[in-house]
């Protein structure tokens, strides 16, 4: 699915906290297919920017459209339509609810957009199979290790299709057997047409899986550079 | 202990919430336990606190002035075992009755000159108004609160007017009106009282020795009467008696509720710290340390609130028993003493502490290491399954996880759980008090309308004519009281004779059997029967005037008059007693008739009274419906319990949410993430509550229900009366329905604000808050 448009657009944002610029007039696109990484060291915006996009996060200037609709203009409700519709969201330490199993854990996102009960179960237990964990469907996160849950949650965000994946630092709490084995399943989304925007430390993730790369160092972005995937 | 002590502020002053919800919980139960408490001391010994606050007369003499002077009488109070003496007042009884705009002053009302409330005895407590300062001004007792009232004129044929200025309370019942010493020189028929307090005033008989003591050399005939305090006492003490076993119930149910609300609120808060522990001992807090920083984190704000609830409770319960005593006819009552301000807050800061200690303790154990390691995971809920089977069905989402919420925390729930149920008792409890007591008011006026009638010019024939042709009525029944003996027993009976329409018109009075249909038999008292050892069929040997006459008990009324008969107007014909009208008065001056008139249906009963006074003009004469007293005590106790303990049972629901939104504050920003919106988070925390609103509502209805009967049941052993099944049986299909709303409407309530302020909660702070 490739759109003329970008599917996402930030127009000189800026983001204060108190007497702190998060973000200082930050402009990116990001077009249907592609795969992109933001980059730069600690406190330089990365996560506040990707809150951007997921609208959990409003900016102080600017603006941020994502598949021509923009997002300043929605209410609370409205926003969280449009996640449950949009995008789906990969994080750094899961954030599963570790009082429901595996399963319900990923056919929830379905079930807030209407979906039967019956049919969410059937494509979360299609996006575990996929995903190669079909087999802990009825597990809880507590016993899930790292990379098994990173999945659950990359499932999770895929319920409903959406045209656009956040991933906050997927790898950053992962040994590097698991972070490998995030790293294809993202690759392999990428290369079937999922937009993706990635927030990481990980230089070989983006290499790996990112067309592009955005460095960010507090809060302005200082560089920008097409990535040959060499290390896919 | 200074690092535990800046951790300690450091951690109150950040988590303003909490420190907020620990404040007022634990205030409201420091406020619920002194109202509580307040009122049951109070209950116990109202009489015996107002009269020592009062300085009240231990014996009220009245003596003759044509055969004693004043000068004697104060020489004479200088004896041995005569602490104080107030007086001496000159006297008055008013000779005909008194009329205002809609009732008046009784004929034989006592007047005494008295020129202040104050005085060494019988300090007389102001209710409204002001002390009378020139003739024409009179203060009216507070027996008359709600017929009689500052401004109102009182006039009488041949009297002087009298524009009352005051409603005030003698804690002995001295007079039933004051009047400066000069208006008290307008009426004829004077006496001279004189208010006593001794030294042993412990028994009838010291009472009997002491008033020897004082009368001692005076010419024969000077005491015309003495009333002493235990008399009194006792009436009141059967009045509060009516009242103690509710106060007993709702007190022990508000402590209960205080309790439980400490315990959830205090153990809460220590759980959702546990981390924050950890971090502390990371950085080199010692075990013990961290415990205390914890205890103060919730003892500081539990002080204050504790303070707090202290003081608003004394007001509260000051105010309640000052109610309570002015609708009883008491003078004020002293508020609660120091003790019980200091047990509320010691058993409450103990409460605290303990409950707080416990986990603290368990926390400080804690490795380290585990509690600030974001990766070990939340520790799992519990009942996993219901969770998983709620979330799971097709139900709308925030519902469906709304109702697995209250098993992820069974102990919390169960905690909030209990403060519902009672909550919902109390409701029901409430109202069905209220409709009991509404019944048992109505049932001692016969659900009728009670009138006098003075039959100066009138005929008992041409008074009943008149009532019947009245639009309105329904049934006419005229009653006349006469003293009789039980063979054998020196104790007067209370006896009513009845005729006309006594059967229809005194309907509800009946408790059991039947009522009477011919001259030989009678209704009595339930207590008539417990006090006597009687039953139903027992015969009674009557006699009055020489003549005796047997009657069968055929029933019983709801009265705790132990010396009540009630029989046919032919009985009391046989036994001498009023045929004719005005029972044992003199010709010239009858005594008033009495009657009670049912109303017909959609007779609106005020525009009867006017068309009354319409009617019979000035020989209408005020009359009180029985009971008109002690309901709106009843009502106001109910409503202030009612309400107290509804207020505490949302708190406690608010304080579960607010720790349950606080911990899973990561699981709803994940929800939201997903695409949960605002309203959803709002309906999901608040379908938990309301989940356990309605199986609260349903376990405290039928606890209601049970408690409601055991309250009356008990009071009707206590005061002797018996509770008949119709004034316990109040609860209709419709109230049931309604009262099962009690419940879900706590559990929304308490619910709606933190629920709505999980819905505004920032989503991406959540997401980090590991």
């Amino acid at each position: 699915m490739v759109h003329e448009d970008p599917v996402v657009r930030l127009d000189d944002v800026r983001k204060e906290f108190g007497d702190t610029a998060a973000l200082d007039g930050v402009s990116l696109e990001i077009s249907a297919g592609e795969a992109v990484a933001v980059m730069g060291p600690s406190g330089s915006g990365k996560s506040t920017l990707l809150n951007m996009v997921a609208g959990l996060d409003r900016p102080s200037t600017g603006s941020v459209s994502v598949m021509g609709e923009n997002l300043d203009a929605l209410g609370e409700g409205a926003l969280a339509r449009y996640r449950r519709r949009r995008v789906g969201m990969v994080f750094q330490f899961f954030n599963l609810l570790d009082d429901l199993p595996v399963l319900e854990n990923v056919a929830l996102s379905a079930r807030l957009i209407g979906t039967s009960a019956k049919k969410a179960r059937i494509r979360a237990v299609e996006l575990l199979d996929e995903l190669g964990i079909a087999d802990r469907a009825r597990a809880y996160p507590a016993v899930l290790s790292g990379g098994e849950r990173q999945r659950v949650g990359v499932a999770r965000a895929l319920m409903n299709r959406p045209a656009l994946l956040l991933a906050d630092e997927p790898t950053g709490a992962l040994d590097s057997r698991n972070g490998e084995q995030v790293m294809d399943l993202l690759l392999d989304l990428n290369q079937i047409g999922q937009t993706l925007l990635m927030v990481t430390h990980d230089q070989r993730l983006a290499d790996r899986c990112a067309s592009r790369a955005v460095e960010l160092v507090d809060g302005r972005i200082v560089r920008e550079r097409v990535l040959d995937r060499s290390g896919a | 202990m200074s690092a535990v002590w800046a951790a300690c502020r450091a951690m109150v002053r950040r988590r303003r919430m909490q420190t907020v919800v620990v404040g007022v919980v634990v205030g409201m139960a420091a406020l619920t336990l002194v109202f509580a408490l307040g009122l049951l001391t109070a209950a116990h010994t109202p009489f015996q606190q107002a009269f020592a606050a009062a300085d009240g007369a231990h014996v009220t003499a009245t003596y003759d002035p044509a055969r004693v002077s004043e000068a004697r009488l104060r020489a004479n109070a200088r004896v041995a075992g005569v602490t104080a003496t107030g007086g001496p007042y000159r006297t008055a009884t008013v000779p005909k009755v008194m009329h205002s705009r809609q009732y008046g002053l009784p004929e034989g009302t006592v007047l005494v000159g008295r020129a202040s409330p104050d005085g060494p005895v019988d300090k007389l407590t102001l209710r409204s108004g002001r002390w009378a300062r020139s003739t024409g001004e009179v203060v009216v007792s507070a027996e008359f609160a709600g017929e009689l009232g500052v401004g109102q004129k009182l006039t009488g044929e041949n009297l002087p007017d009298l524009t009352i200025v005051g409603v005030a309370s003698s804690a002995t019942g001295t007079a039933s009106a004051w009047v400066t010493p000069a208006q008290i020189a307008a009426y004829s028929d004077t006496g001279i009282q004189m208010l006593y307090r001794f030294s042993d005033a412990g028994s009838a008989t010291a009472l009997r020795d002491d008033v020897a003591r004082v009368t001692a050399g005076l010419p024969r005939g000077a005491l015309l009467g003495s009333e002493s305090y235990l008399t009194v006492q006792q009436e009141f003490q059967k009045q509060f008696d009516q009242i103690l076993p509710f106060v007993t119930v709702f007190g022990v149910l508000a402590a209960i509720v205080a309790l439980i609300i400490i315990l959830n609120v205090v153990s809460g808060a220590v759980v959702a710290g546990v981390r924050t522990i950890g971090v502390m001992k990371a950085i080199g807090f010692t075990p013990a340390q961290s415990t205390a920083v914890y205890v103060g984190m919730i003892a500081i704000p539990a002080a204050v609130g504790c303070l707090v609830g202290d003081v608003v409770g004394s007001a509260l319960v000051a105010l309640a028993v000052r109610t309570l005593g002015a609708d009883l006819g008491l003078p004020a009552l002293p508020a609660a003493d120091v003790s019980i301000w200091l047990l509320a807050a010691v058993a409450v800061l103990v409460a605290v502490v303990g409950t707080a200690l416990v986990p603290s303790l368990r926390a400080g154990r804690l490795p380290a290491a585990r509690a600030i390691n974001p990766l070990t995971g939340a520790r799992a809920g519990r009942f996993r399954g219901v969770q998983r089977f709620l979330a799971a069905r097709s139900l709308p989402s925030p519902v469906g996880l709304g109702l697995s919420l209250p098993f992820a925390r069974p102990a919390r729930t169960a905690l909030t759980l209990v403060t519902v149920v009672l909550g919902a008792l109390t409701v029901t409890l409430s109202s069905g008090l209220h409709d009991s007591v509404t019944r048992i008011m109505s049932a001692l006026n016969g659900d009728a309308v009670p009138i006098a009638v003075q039959p100066t010019n009138l005929t008992r024939a041409q008074i009943e004519a008149r009532l019947h042709a009245l639009p309105g009525t329904g049934a006419v029944a005229a009653s006349t009281h006469f003293p009789t003996h039980l063979v054998g027993l020196a104790t007067q009976m209370d006896v009513v004779a009845y005729r006309g329409d006594s059967s229809v018109v005194y309907r509800s009075m009946l408790s059991r059997g039947r009522w009477f249909r011919s001259g030989h038999e009678a209704l009595v008292s339930e207590a008539f029967l417990r006090v006597r050892h009687h039953r139903l069929g027992d015969t009674l040997q009557l006699t009055a005037g020489g003549r005796r006459i047997a009657v069968r008990i055929v029933g019983t009324v709801f009265s705790a008059d132990s010396n009540r008969i009630m029989l046919d107007w032919s009985t009391a014909d046989a036994l001498g007693g009023d045929a004719a009208g005005g029972a044992h008065a003199p010709p010239d001056h009858p005594a008033p008739l009495e009657y009670s008139v049912a109303l017909s249906p959609g007779t609106d009963p005020d525009a009867y009274q006017r068309a009354l006074r319409r009617t019979f003009g000035d020989a209408l004469l005020p009359v009180s419906p029985a009971g008109a007293d002690s309901a709106p005590v009843f009502d106001g106790l109910f409503l202030a319990f009612a309400l107290l303990l509804c207020v505490s049972a949302g708190l406690g629901v608010l304080n579960t949410v607010v720790l349950d939104t606080r911990e899973r504050a990561r699981d709803l920003g994940i929800l939201k993430s997903v695409g949960m919106t605002p309203r959803q988070v709002v309906a999901m925390v608040v379908t938990s509550m309301a989940a356990l609103g309605v199986l609260g509502g349903l376990v405290g209805i039928p606890l209601g229900v049970l408690s409601h009967h055991r309250v009356l049941t008990f009071t009707g052993n206590l005061i002797e009366t018996g509770m008949p099944a119709r004034f316990v049986t109040v609860y209709h299909p419709l109230m049931l329905v309604l009262l099962c709303l009690a419940g879900p409407v706590i559990g929304v309530l308490g619910a709606l604000l933190p629920a709505t302020r999980a819905g505004r909660m920032a989503t991406a702070p959540a997401l980090r808050s590991e």
